[in-house]
């Protein structure tokens, strides 16, 4: 990112930003010296002396605002149900309607919810919390404010540890730690399509009121992959509470990110808020092009607006949202008709008489906690002795983990060995697999962000688990060699009914360790190569490997390689 | 909400004899009726010699926490002239003036502020007038300044004292689209129908304009 940067400096006129593709232009530049106008910024632009090895300095600083729908029946204060894709208005309550007279009735699931997530997420839980209102006007919001916890949230001060892959190559295993600012209860808004042909705004209720989790994260990210790779953990680690389904597609998790941009050590910048970002990939292009932009602007000489950005998909890029001018001033008060919510730590702490279900204990739910990603994955390690890069493909797909074990269970083959095979030939396939779902019924996005894909395709994987052992059983005992394993595995996978032993029969892959038959066939690779026995027997040890491939070809892949080796350095020697 | 009607109006009419009438009652920490006196629909709501206005009463030092005090207590110059019925609200009022150099000074609303207002609670001040009745309210309720909260805990909301609610998490409304709908004369296929985006609210400049065709 720093190099681009600098890189950008070196050409100081203003045609490069005509590259970004955007559609809304402000032309309110009026200054004589530069005519080329953005679209992103309405400020003037100043003429400013940039010096280069400063602009070159600035680094980028993200901070998350996180929305994750509760997974709860019903909503946060409505009896109405939680639905995804019902008929429109269907699932909508009078107090979701804000019609008057409706009082909203918290619904412990969502509290449960809130303080199981803090829990795992290492944060402080307020005994006490209190709701607010929060006032803004906005169609999809018919009271006019909607009920938060801005003063005092459930929960307050935790931390996400999360890795990524980093180093030059991407494939270094980064751990990172983003400190949770709080996280607090808030109702959800309706939803409202955009009719821009007849200039109207259609509004769906169905979305109002239902329970969200805002997790506030502090500005400790500097760059897209890092935030991506923060979404993607708390993603898996919200499924695995089952406080949140995490399905970005769908809306149940919605990230908004603060991006500014600044030099090390000096204060930081005006930041921009980015929303509409749909999907995990997006996250890291929406923030790596915001940062990109900013860097830009600065060191063209102009100055960063707080406003709020959308990004949009298609040209990778953000554009400044229509209605979001200046800052807004949302009256936060009180909400009268809440009185202060209690969590109770144990049995002791509650008082006498109190009806047993208007108790929320932390004690307890910290005992029902289930195992969370990143414990499942030091563990995997620990266990089965795999690299940590593996433990993250496993851990992170759905089922691939249960998979990896049972095929542990029941093979000789020691862990390693079978790790390699189930990211190698199993999730290739399973990959090419998805790809031809994805091609024939685009849904591109869904199989990207869902991480249940994989649940789905090894349910359905023809090689279950049992098979893939008993296939590396006899890989184990030496009776096939492992490239004709690999060809096995193919066709098991195109037949799953047949069994290991008859396919390796049928395709008469069976090795070859017949010593007679080896020497007659490296015997002829020798007499039929006799330039490279030459090259050979000067010292170059390198083209052993092409005579041993041109026996392997003669036996079909079937030939014991170590003993062909021998046999062959023996004739060469 | 006030049974005894007559005898307001006679209070009201004898407001001028208020200055003599106060200093009777100074040790009575009279509870407020401010509230009560304009939501009383039988008197006017703003009566002809607005009571309470601090720059025409004589000042008669600090105001205690009258606000909390229970009851009210009984003024003992009744010079109504139905005494023979006998009611706990006091016959004249019973609060004491604060005095001006107790308040903070007084505060100004700006047309920035008054712009922002409208565009925030969707108020319509109309006129300077409504900015001015602005400003009084605030005068009055500087008075709260007077008291010594010193160590004492805001209270948010009356219910403070009661457990809240939680229940369970099923599923017992919605499915009633058809009655929602009916209340909105503008729908399309299930949808309630809004402009696109917020209509902003008219310019300062406009808003004039506006103002100037409007009475003033």
């Amino acid at each position: 990112m720093a190099a681009s940067a600098s890189g950008n400096s070196g050409k100081h006129t203003l045609c490069t930003f005509i590259r970004l593709k955007s559609v809304r232009c402000i032309s309110q530049c009026n200054t004589s010296i530069r005519t080329v106008c953005t679209s992103g910024y309405t400020s003037q632009l100043q003429p400013r002396i940039q010096s280069k090895g400063v602009s070159s300095q600035l680094r980028g600083v993200v901070g998350l605002e996180i929305h994750a729908q509760v997974h709860a029946t019903s909503k946060l204060f409505a009896c109405s149900r939680v639905a995804f894709c019902s008929p429109p208005n269907s699932s909508v309550a009078f107090l979701d309607a804000s019609l008057p007279g409706t009082l909203p009735v918290l619904n412990r699931r969502c509290v449960e919810a809130a303080v199981i997530t803090g829990l795992a997420l290492n944060c402080t839980i307020n005994r006490k919390s209190l709701f607010d209102r929060k006032h803004y006007f906005y169609a999809d919001m018919p009271a006019g404010y909607q009920i938060t916890q801005q003063r005092l949230p459930i929960a307050v001060n935790g931390s996400l540890i999360y890795s990524y892959l980093g180093g030059k190559k991407r494939n270094q295993v980064l751990s990172r730690c983003v400190r949770i600012k709080q996280i607090q209860l808030e109702q959800d808004s309706g939803k409202s399509l955009h009719d821009d042909l007849r200039s109207q705004t259609l509004i769906d209720l169905n979305r109002a009121g239902v329970g969200l989790m805002e997790l506030v994260m502090e500005a400790d990210m500097s760059c897209g992959d890092e935030a991506a790779a923060a979404v993607r953990e708390l993603q898996l680690m919200l499924q695995t509470l089952g406080t949140c389904q995490g399905n970005m597609s769908e809306g149940q998790l919605r990230v908004d990110a603060n991006v500014s941009v600044h030099c090390p050590g000096e204060p930081l910048g005006v930041r921009t808020e980015v929303k509409n970002i749909n999907s995990a990939r997006y996250v890291a292009r929406a923030i790596d092009y915001e940062i990109q932009r900013q860097k830009e602007v600065l060191e063209s000489g102009g100055i960063i607006v707080n406003e709020t950005r959308a990004f949009d998909s298609k040209s990778g890029t953000t554009i400044p949202m229509r209605d979001k001018e200046g800052l807004q001033d949302y009256r936060f008060m009180p909400e009268p008709n809440l009185p202060p919510l209690f969590v109770y730590e144990d049995e002791a702490s509650v008082p006498v008489g109190v009806n047993p279900t208007q108790v929320v204990m932390i004690d307890r739910l910290k005992a029902e906690l289930p195992e969370l990603p990143g414990v499942r994955r030091a563990r995997m390690v620990d266990q089965y002795k795999i690299l940590p890069e593996h433990s993250f493909t496993l851990v992170n797909e759905d089922g691939l983990m249960e998979y990896f074990e049972r095929v542990v269970r029941n093979t000789k083959a020691e862990p390693r060995k079978v790790i390699g095979w189930v990211m190698k030939e199993l999730l290739g396939n399973l990959n090419q697999q998805s790809v031809k779902i994805a091609q024939r019924s685009l849904i591109q996005d869904q199989l990207d962000d869902h991480l249940h894909v994989f649940t789905v395709l090894v349910d359905t994987d023809p090689v279950s688990p049992e098979a893939l052992a008993d296939l590396l059983n006899v890989l184990e005992s030496g009776h096939i060699s492992s490239s004709a394993a690999k060809m096995v595995f193919q066709e098991m996978w195109k037949a799953p009914e047949k069994a290991v032993e008859q396919l390796v029969k049928e395709l008469d892959l069976g090795l070859v360790s017949d010593r007679e038959k080896l020497l007659k066939i490296c015997q002829n690779v020798v007499d039929t190569h006799p330039e490279q026995v030459r090259v050979i027997r000067t010292g170059n040890k390198k083209v052993l490997n092409k005579l041993m491939g041109a026996v392997q070809k003669e036996t079909k892949g079937r030939a014991d390689p170590v003993q062909v080796r021998a046999i062959l350095e023996e004739m060469t020697s | 909400m006030f049974p005894c009607c007559f005898r307001r109006r006679s209070l009201l009419s004898s407001a001028t004899g208020l200055g003599a009438a106060a200093p009777g009652s100074k040790a009575a920490a009279g509870r407020r009726l401010f509230t009560s006196r304009s939501s009383f629909r039988a008197a006017p709501l703003r009566p002809a010699q607005p009571r309470g206005r601090l720059s025409q009463l004589p000042t008669h030092g600090a105001w205690s926490t009258g606000r909390r005090a229970a009851g009210c207590r009984w003024s003992s110059n009744q010079s109504s002239s139905n005494a023979a019925i006998s009611s706990k609200i006091p016959q004249f009022p019973t609060w004491e003036p604060v005095a001006e150099s107790q308040l903070p000074p007084p505060t100004k609303v700006s047309l920035d502020l008054v712009d922002k207002l409208e565009r925030l609670a969707l108020v319509d001040f109309g006129n300077q007038e409504g900015v001015n009745c602005l400003e009084k309210a605030i005068r009055f309720a500087d008075q709260l300044h007077v008291v010594n909260t010193d160590g004492v805990e805001p209270m948010d909301s009356v219910l403070e004292d009661r457990p809240l609610y939680l229940r369970e998490d099923v599923v017992r409304e919605g499915g009633c689209a058809e009655e929602l709908l009916r209340l909105s004369k503008n729908t399309v296929e299930e949808y309630f129908v809004a402009p696109p985006g917020n209509i902003p609210l008219p310019t300062r400049e406009e808003r004039s304009a506006m103002l100037k065709h409007a009475d003033f």
